[in-house]
């Protein structure tokens, strides 16, 4: 092969067999150690396992934000719903979990799992297992264990993004019922100054009459004005995470 | 006393023995040729192209899986090479990616063509070769002059068996247009 400096570095003979014979036994060409190929296959696994656990780490704490911020639920109130979870969703998170699911793909590839199918397939199973896998994880209380320590200013290094991607968005509230008025309800979203008046109306889409009560968790769809929300709708999902827990505790009557 | 298979002669040279590596070179030698002539058919330099092939084969030799075929791991080997050469002279456009790699393609198993059948397609795809795009050239080449199942087709250019499967029909029916194109005769 001509090499870079445009010369064949090798024996020049008539036999191919004769000329790479000569560059075995001349030193010219050496066999390397089988240790270089252990490292090189165990650098490879060690990178495909860690792709791995980053995507599930990303999709379940994307879930884990779904969850925390009501998002999730959103849908549930119909078409006004369904524009703010679209609104709502974490793309950064979304779009990093994809590039790291490509990677992931991109690495298997090498494989002949991988190779020996097409695309689509291991394409279908690096989501649907990336998918499985964080949403399993996401239901743990990991994510809510390290939002509590960043709340605590505990998590230095993923702290801020706990914090950010925590925030619930502007028109939906996820809060505890402290007290049932005739007019709605207070509720109670962190700590003492975090008291909202919910107001219902007859147009508000609430669970059915006497089903609320106090001490539930619940998502309310309205903007905030000051203390109070205007409820296009109430929901009471079962699944739904109370907010700011270990801050509510001592709150709740 | 019977013959010794690639894969045993390879477990001697990966124990040592660089003597034995020349029976490797002897066998595989005269088909990388043909390989190199037929798939690169215009690269005056294939003949060190083989060489460096088999420098590479001896060089990496200790990751060859002895479980596995030493036929289709030094044909991977050479496609590598080969493809390299074709990207480095620039002469034919190689696409990074292939929509045939992405669905299941249906096919069916391998089938023997008869073998005046086979002989016809073969003088086809030499007399087609520089109109023939590599992506179809490769497999033909593979299948009707080195005798390469679909899966062994598979391992050795890295992609689904179906894959291999859809782009020896595709390449077969290019053949036969460009055969028609050139008015000849099979």
């Amino acid at each position: 092969m001509i090499n870079s400096n445009g010369v064949n570095p090798y024996p020049k003979t008539d036999s191919i067999k004769e000329g790479v014979l000569k560059a075995i036994a001349g030193g010219q060409v050496k066999m390397r150690p089988k240790w270089q190929f252990i490292t090189k296959t165990a650098l490879m696994i060690l990178g495909v396992v860690l792709v791995a656990l980053t995507t599930l780490y990303l999709v379940s704490f994307i879930v884990f934000v779904l969850r925390q911020t009501g998002v999730l639920f959103v849908p549930g109130f119909g078409p006004q719903g369904f524009g703010i979870f679209f609104a709502s969703l974490p793309w950064l998170l979304i779009l990093l979990a994809a590039i790291f699911m490509l990677l992931l793909e991109t690495l298997i590839k090498r494989y002949s799992f991988a190779y020996g199918r097409p695309f689509l397939y291991s394409a279908l199973a690096v989501i649907f297992l990336g998918l499985l896998g964080g949403i399993l994880i996401g239901e743990t209380p990991l994510h809510e264990r390290f939002f509590d320590e960043a709340e605590n200013g505990q998590l230095p290094f993923a702290g801020s993004m706990y914090q950010h991607f925590g925030q619930q968005p502007a028109n939906v509230t996820v809060g505890i019922i402290t007290q049932i008025n005739s007019n709605g309800y207070q509720v109670q979203c962190g700590d003492q100054d975090d008291s909202f008046a919910v107001i219902v109306d007859p147009r508000t889409q609430t669970p059915p009459p006497g089903s609320l009560r106090v001490g539930d968790t619940i998502l309310i769809l309205g903007s905030r004005q000051g203390n109070v929300i205007k409820a296009l709708g109430i929901q009471k999902p079962s699944s739904l995470p109370p907010p700011y827990r270990r801050l509510l505790v001592p709150a709740i009557p | 006393m019977t013959e010794q298979t690639d894969e045993q002669i390879a477990i001697a040279v990966k124990q040592g023995d660089s003597r034995a590596f020349g029976m490797l070179v002897e066998r595989f030698e005269p088909k990388l040729l043909r390989y190199a002539r037929k798939f690169l058919f215009d690269y005056e330099d294939g003949k060190d192209m083989v060489q460096e092939i088999f420098i590479k084969t001896y060089s990496n030799i200790q990751s060859f899986d002895t479980s596995r075929s030493f036929s289709s791991w030094i044909y991977r080997i050479a496609h590598n090479e080969f493809i390299n050469a074709i990207r480095k002279k620039g002469r034919e456009p190689l696409s990074f990616f292939d929509p045939d790699t992405l669905f299941p393609h249906p096919t069916a198993p391998t089938q023997a063509d008869d073998e005046l059948k086979k002989l016809e397609i073969k003088q086809m795809v030499e007399k087609c070769l520089e109109k023939l795009d590599p992506k179809y050239r490769e497999p033909l080449v593979l299948y009707y002059f080195e005798d390469m199942d679909y899966k062994q087709i598979s391992e050795i250019m890295h992609i689904p068996v179906s894959t291999a499967a859809i782009r020896l029909k595709r390449g077969k029916v290019s053949l036969q247009k460009i055969y028609e194109s050139l008015n000849l005769k099979p």
